[in-house]
Order: structure tokens, then C-alpha cells, then sequence
């Protein structure tokens, strides 16, 4: 046994190859309570805008009225009359906007209210016209035109739908009530006006012409509360304070339109300017045309929005944003451009996002 | 239902016990039989007639990319802050300063249930050298690529314009081996004082496979387009698996255990070479090319594969939401029935070592010298059970004092761990001997190198 024992106290390689070994072992180990950083980039959302997108003609109606005067009776006068013929009563104008030369309708339904409030009736077989002129004489100026085929009592109510397909608008449109027949009447008041209701129900546009360098501009202000943006920014959460999120939403388009815009959003403490939405204006460039006016191109663009810390803390400074839009056709020299509806504008926003954790806990 | 549940406590088991490479018991002369599975040429070196090894087995655990230290980390700062948790990022940074480009998760275990090798003589001198073997093998290990890691870590925008494959993979093989091992040694005389002896050997190994699963093949490829417009996810999955009949372990009789024993779900055959060179006492150096072979697996066997392509470009406004709710039938594999063939995972251990001090005379046969330093170079040709390319390189010594003791210490590079320090020890008592080895010691030194856990034991008879 002490023969063993010597034996093993004699394995000095044994002893030294353990210390090298340990040695080996000894790496330092480096602590790095550096912070956690990660870039992400995240599509978020995405789609095409095409010209029945932009017109936002649907749901739109237009209110008129026809007073006494416009058959030739006094208001709030006793009369009587014989039979009356009336060729026709307008023009009542269909509002449109000067940017626009035509529209080139595929299919549209459009309505008619009327309420007669006269103390008369009218007999069946008056018109409503639309028109392209103020010409009554004319029958090439016709856009559609339909009969009603009932009478219309003193008091009575009476609609029309119309579905109307392939037909080009111009910039002028009026619609007229044409051969408008009344029974004769005696020791009646005329002390109301008829009210007309013109609405659209439903749009498809095969292609609109915009005039050259026109443009529709909008804005507005208004005042808000923005509340405490700097402590949701900060998940509410001491421990991680200084964690953040940083960077950018993308705003990339694809512009196969002939139209220009620019929107900002600015957000200001009384008439000071404190920020904005986006750096500089988001701006979208219109496509190439040619000398007919159709696109030839499809323009894209990326504009960003910067996500950082202080615009939130300008935001919190503000009390109110002032929001501007504008749609222009600017710099073409052609006189007028052409938007079919197989021209789209692409629109995607894509997060460009970075990421700060430091220790946290939760 | 049960041959899923069967390859998840097959796959579950083999999470736990980890069998890769047993470096330590390499630098231990006196388990040159149990070592001979890395080179068949080792048999015949410490017995004279014969040498019974009596259930010898190795178990580990482990992985090539976290610490105990940055596991043990966490769970101090977990305790710490009670009902909280606390991340701390120098855990998290430590990890990914580590991270490889494969980064392995592997468990599995080897039990030797028979290994006996004797020495046939003629005329005083050993003629031949035999060994007779039967094992059985559990091997798992799970491959997580570098950029999983780096996309959650450091986000898409780092793969802006890559396509990167975030896929783990999964390997997992149960199987058992019936080998024969012969060995022969040949002497060439280059001077008056020097004779190289060289012996080759190979074993031929009846491979029985019981359960397999494996999605070595699969990807899911992930791209992110420039200023990231868009992110394409397209999964080309494919699991194979296979597993030995529930009927065998319901219906438990004589034809069954023959069955099991004999065919399981697939068979196979494996080779293993191996040559040993001594240009004389001192010196020595060895080459084997072990684990080549396959088990065709039919029993139960099925290859599941499944194909699915989506892209986002954000929420299109003008698409219906339901267009953006990923069809159900995403995970439905189309399972296809047939055998199918799998590796068990070559390796090429290239070896040499060299005794110095006193030299011991020992039973004619076992002469020795008191202390030796070795080296081993271990490469295998893939992430896979228990192999990895990774090439691990490990340096040795032992001290020997006939066949009473034998310790030794060594270091490791490379391999799954990147780095481990190990011991042996084996004693003798007679005919009687048993030893322990393990790679284990490296957390003494410090825990931020140690990244695995392992343990062999071994009981033997030696005549």
C-alpha cells in the first residue's frame, strides 16, 4: 500500500499536465451587458388606388328646388289656370370640378327624388334630361333621359333609377324636367317650393381627362389633445426606459397615374410649427404622358416618415395639426391628360424599425 | 397517435443522454477493448488470452454554443428577482458572441451489452485477435442554424436581400449492432534494433434498427427583399421515421424477442477499418475509419413531406381578409410509405502516441512504459448524431503502473463542445478491473467552457 501511495506521489507529469490543462481551462470570461440592437424590416400594408378609387363619385347627391316662379305662378298668391305646358324646366347644374375635361363612363346608376309640394298635379309623361349644354333644342347634347310614366299628385312623391352604360361626361352637366304637363286649377296658393334630389348610386369610370396644370387643394386644422405620447412610447415601464424603438415608416408608391399630390400633416402650438408627419412633404410624382395624354410610365417614389423620439415630444407640445392635400396636373404640356382604369397607383408602407433593448424585467 | 408517441419518448430519451465522442477513454491503455469502437485495431493490447467487458456504457449531454456559466446566469438572476424575471443581456450577447454556424443540441447514450475479445496464439506468439460485440446505440441531436438566432437577435434587416434557411433540424436512431472483429498483426524488420509492427483489422457489424426520425432534408427558407417590400417564407419539409411494430411489445413472445433482436424496423450492414503502426515500443500511431455503413428501414417506414410558399407584402387593402389567414392544410404532409435508408454517421480518428519513463515487463506481452502522452484527431463528415465536421483534436497523458492503474488528464479542441478537459482513471485487482472517464472537467476551471456533461463506466474481466 505505501509502495502504491509512492508511486502515486511520483506522477509529477501527471501533476504538470494538470496544471497546463488548467491553464488551458482559464479563459477570462468577458461580460458584454451591451445592449440588445435589432433592425427590422416589416411590409405592414399594402394595395392599389385605381380611378374609381379616386373619383369618390359614389353616394354623392345634389339637392334643387323648383319654385312657383319657375312655372310662371306667384308665391303665396290665390291663381287659377288652364291647362299648362311646360318644355322644360332647369338647367339645373350638376356640380362638377374644373380639373376635369371628361369622364368616360363604363356603367352608372342614378336617381331622382322628387316631391311635389305644389298644390297641383302633373300628368304623366314629364321628362328628366341630362345634358352636356344649356341647349334644350338640341338632342346631341343628351346624356340619358327617362319619362315618368305616372302622374304626380299635389303632395305625391315619385323616384327614378337609372342604370346608364357606356356614356361620356363633360365638364358641364345639367339636367332639366322637360314637358311638364298640369291640370288646369283654380283659386290655388303656390306657397312651397318642389324639392329635387339628384344622387349617384354607383360609378365605374373607363377613363378620365384631366386638364394640364390644375390642381385641387385642400386643408384644414384641427385641435387635439395629445396626452402623454412619451410614456406609451416607453411601454410605461421604468426598467426599461431606456429601451426604445427608432426608425422609419416607408411610404413607397408606384405612380402609373398622370397626376401629382402632396400631403404634410404639421403640428403646431398655436402659430408656432413644432413638427410635421413627414420631414419634407409627402410628395408623389406623376407618371409620363404622351402627346395623347396616356401614361407612358410608372413612377415610384419613397418618402418616410421618422420615427423618433422627439417628434413625440413635440407632438405632446401641440395643441393643434394642420393637414394639407393637394392634387395637381402640373407641368404636362400637353392640354389635357388621360387616367384609364387600368392606371394604378401602388401603395405600400414598409416599418424600418430599430430595436434598443437594454436589461429589462418583467 | 402511438408512433408519434413512440419517436417522442424514443427522441425525448435521447435529449438526455448524449453520445458523442468518448476523447477521455481514448488516452486509457487499459480500455483499449472498449476504445476499439473507434479503432478495431486497439483489440488484443491490454489482455494476453481474453478479456470479458462487462456492460460498459457512456452517456452525455450537450451542445456546441451555451455555457453551464451563461445557463447557470439566468437562473441566479431568475431567483433573484422572485416573481419577476430579469433579462440580462450579457447572457443573451454571450450566447450570440458564441453562437456557430450550426449550433447542436445532442444527447444519446452507447451500451455495450456484449463485448468479449480474445487472442488466438501460435507458437508463443498472438496469431490472431478477435472481438465479438453487441451494442446498442441511442444518438439525437438537434441543429439549430447560426441565422435563427441572428434573425431574432439582430433582425430581418440583417439578411436584407439573403435568403436564409431557419430550419432546426432533427436526427434521431436507435439501433443496435452485432459486430465481429478480427485483427492481425504483421512485423517488418527495418534494422537490428527496430521492427514495425503494423496490424489491421475490420469489424463487420449487423445493424438492427428499432426507431427513426430525421428532418435532415428539410428547409425553410426564409428571403427578405431589398428595403424589405417584401418577406418570402417557402418550407420544403421532409421527415422520415420509422419504428419497430407495436404488436412486437403487445404480443411479447419467443418469435417476437427474435424479431426484435433480429430485423427491428430496418437492417443494415456496417464497416469499421482501422490500422495500428508501432515502429517500436515507444511509438505508435493508428488511422480508423469507423460508423460506415446504413440501416434500410421498412417496418413502419414513412416519408412525410410537405411544400408551402407564402409572401407578405403588408395587409392589401384590396384583398379579402380572409386571403391572409394561412390555409389549414399548411402542416398536412403527404405521407408516402417506404423503406428508406439512413447513416449512422462515419468518422475518421487518426491517433499516435508516444511512451516515455520506465518501461514495465508485463505478462511478455504487455510491455509498457510508465507514462504516455497521446493525441487523437476525431473529424466526421456531418451535423449528424453523434458526428459532427467540426474536427476535435485532443492531447493526452497517462500514467501506468501495470495493469494496477492507469490516470490521465487531457485537453480537447474543436468537436461539438469547442473546448473540454477531461480524466481517467482504471483500476485492476486481479482479473477484476473497472474505470471511469469523463470530458466533464472543464467547469471546474470555469464554467463559461463548459458545455456538455458525460460519464464513462466500465467493469471488465482480463485474462
Amino acid at each position: 500500500m505505501i509502495l502504491f501511495l509512492l508511486q502515486i506521489v511520483t506522477m509529477r507529469y501527471l501533476f504538470i499536465f494538470i496544471f497546463c490543462f488548467s491553464l488551458f481551462g482559464c479563459k477570462k470570461h468577458v461580460v458584454d451587458d451591451s445592449p440588445i440592437e435589432s433592425n427590422w424590416l416589416l411590409p405592414l400594408i399594402k394595395g392599389n388606388v385605381s380611378l374609381n378609387d379616386l373619383t369618390q363619385l359614389e353616394g354623392k347627391s345634389f339637392q334643387y328646388q323648383i319654385s312657383p316662379d319657375d312655372i310662371g305662378m306667384p308665391a303665396n298668391l290665390v291663381v287659377s289656370s288652364p291647362d299648362l305646358e311646360i318644355d322644360f324646366l332647369g338647367p339645373f347644374a350638376i356640380p362638377t370640378q374644373e380639373i376635369i375635361k371628361y369622364l368616360k363612363v363604363d356603367s352608372i346608376e342614378v336617381g331622382m327624388n322628387i316631391h311635389n309640394l305644389f298644390p297641383v298635379n302633373f300628368k304623366s309623361g314629364f321628362t328628366v334630361t341630362l345634358r352636356s349644354s344649356k341647349d334644350t333644342t338640341a338632342t346631341n347634347n343628351i346624356l340619358f333621359s327617362s319619362t315618368f310614366s305616372n302622374a304626380l299628385q299635389s303632395n305625391g312623391k315619385d323616384s327614378i333609377l337609372l342604370n346608364i352604360t357606356d356614356v361620356t361626361i363633360n365638364d358641364s352637366v345639367y339636367f332639366f324636367i322637360e314637358h311638364l304637363r298640369i291640370d288646369a286649377f283654380t283659386n290655388v296658393v303656390f306657397n312651397e317650393s318642389i324639392p329635387i334630389e339628384f344622387f349617384i348610386n354607383k360609378v365605374r369610370l373607363n377613363e378620365v381627362a384631366l386638364f394640364s396644370n390644375q390642381s385641387i387643394d385642400l386643408s384644414d386644422t384641427v385641435a387635439f389633445e395629445p396626452g402623454d405620447l412619451s410614456s406609451a412610447y416607453n411601454s410605461g415601464n421604468s426598467a426599461i426606459s431606456d429601451s426604445s424603438v427608432s426608425g422609419y415608416f416607408n411610404f413607397y408608391t408606384d405612380n402609373g397615374m398622370p397626376i401629382y399630390s402632396r400631403m404634410q400633416m404639421v403640428f403646431m402650438k398655436d402659430a408656432e410649427r413644432k413638427d410635421s408627419v413627414f420631414e419634407n412633404s409627402f410628395i408623389l410624382d406623376g407618371a409620363s404622358v404622351d402627346g395623347a395624354g396616356n401614361t407612358t410610365n410608372v413612377v415610384s417614389r419613397k418618402n418616410s416618415v421618422n420615427l423618433r423620439k422627439s417628434k413625440l415630444k413635440n407632438i405632446e407640445k401641440s395643441n393643434k395639426i394642420v393637414y394639407s392635400f393637394s392634387i395637381n396636373t402640373n407641368g404636362y404640356t400637353v392640354p389635357y391628360v388621360v387616367i384609364s382604369k387600368n392606371n394604378l397607383l401602388g401603395l405600400q408602407i414598409v416599418s424600418d424599425l430599430k430595436l434598443i433593448i437594454n436589461p429589462f424585467k418583467f | 397517435m402511438k408512433k408519434f408517441s413512440l419517436l417522442f419518448i424514443s427522441t425525448l430519451v435521447c435529449q438526455i443522454l448524449f453520445a458523442q465522442i468518448n476523447i477521455a477513454s481514448l488516452h486509457n491503455q487499459n480500455a483499449d477493448l472498449e476504445n476499439s469502437f473507434l479503432n478495431p485495431s486497439m483489440i488484443g493490447n491490454e489482455y494476453k488470452n481474453f478479456k470479458f467487458s462487462f456492460l460498459p456504457i457512456y452517456v452525455n449531454f450537450g451542445n456546441n454554443f451555451t455555457s453551464a456559466g451563461d445557463i447557470l446566469d439566468y437562473t441566479k438572476e431568475f431567483n433573484q428577482k422572485g416573481d419577476s424575471m430579469q433579462v440580462n443581456t450579457s447572457s443573451i450577447n454571450s450566447i450570440m458572441n458564441n453562437l456557430k454556424k450550426t449550433n447542436l443540441i445532442y444527447a444519446g447514450a452507447d451500451v455495450t451489452l456484449l463485448n468479449v475479445g480474445f487472442n488466438i496464439h501460435r507458437k508463443r506468439k498472438v496469431f490472431l485477435e478477435f472481438q465479438v460485440s453487441a451494442r446498442q446505440h441511442v444518438h439525437a441531436n438537434i441543429s439549430f442554424p447560426e441565422e435563427l438566432f441572428n434573425l431574432f437577435y439582430k433582425g430581418n434587416k440583417y439578411y436584407e436581400n439573403q435568403t436564409i434557411d431557419i430550419l432546426p433540424k432533427i436526427n434521431a436512431l436507435q439501433y443496435a449492432d452485432y459486430g465481429f472483429n478480427v485483427a492481425k498483426n504483421f512485423e517488418f524488420t527495418l534494422n537490428s534494433k527496430n521492427k514495425l509492427k503494423i496490424k489491421p483489422a475490420v469489424r463487420v457489424r449487423y445493424l438492427v434498427g428499432n426507431a427513426n426520425v430525421s428532418t435532415q432534408n428539410s428547409r425553410l427558407d426564409v428571403y427578405t427583399a431589398p428595403d424589405g417590400r417584401y418577406i418570402e417564407a417557402k418550407l420544403n419539409g421532409q421527415v422520415v421515421q420509422s419504428y419497430i411494430n407495436e404488436k412486437t411489445f403487445s404480443n411479447f413472445n419467443a418469435n417476437s424477442l427474435s424479431n426484435l433482436i433480429t430485423k427491428g424496423a430496418g437492417t443494415g450492414i456496417g464497416m469499421d477499418f482501422g490500422v495500428s503502426a508501432k515502429l517500436n515500443d515507444k511509438l505508435s500511431a493508428s488511422v480508423s475509419l469507423v460508423d460506415n455503413g446504413s440501416i434500410q428501414f421498412k417496418e413502419n417506414a414513412y416519408t412525410m413531406s410537405s411544400k408551402y410558399a407564402y409572401r407578405w407584402e403588408g395587409y392589401d387593402w384590396n384583398q379579402n381578409i380572409d386571403s391572409f389567414i394561412i390555409q389549414k392544410d399548411l402542416l398536412n404532409l403527404d405521407s408516402t410509405a417506404g423503406a428508406y435508408k439512413v447513416s449512422i454517421g462515419p468518422k475518421l480518428m487518426i491517433s499516435g502516441s508516444y511512451g516515455f519513463g520506465k518501461k514495465a515487463i508485463f505478462k511478455r506481452y504487455l510491455n509498457h512504459y510508465h507514462h504516455t502522452v497521446s493525441l487523437f484527431y476525431v473529424q466526421g463528415f456531418q451535423n449528424y448524431l453523434n458526428a459532427t465536421k467540426s474536427p476535435m483534436l485532443s492531447v493526452g497523458y497517462s500514467y501506468r503502473l501495470k495493469n494496477i492503474l492507469n490516470a490521465g488528464v487531457n485537453a480537447s479542441v474543436g468537436g461539438l463542445t469547442r473546448a473540454s478537459l477531461g480524466a481517467h482513471v482504471h483500476f485492476g485487482l486481479g482479473p477484476m478491473q473497472f474505470g471511469f472517464a469523463t470530458n466533464s472537467l472543464a467547469y471546474l476551471v470555469s464554467k463559461y467552457n463548459a458545455r456538455g456533461v458525460d460519464l464513462q463506466f466500465y467493469t471488465a474481466l482480463n485474462f
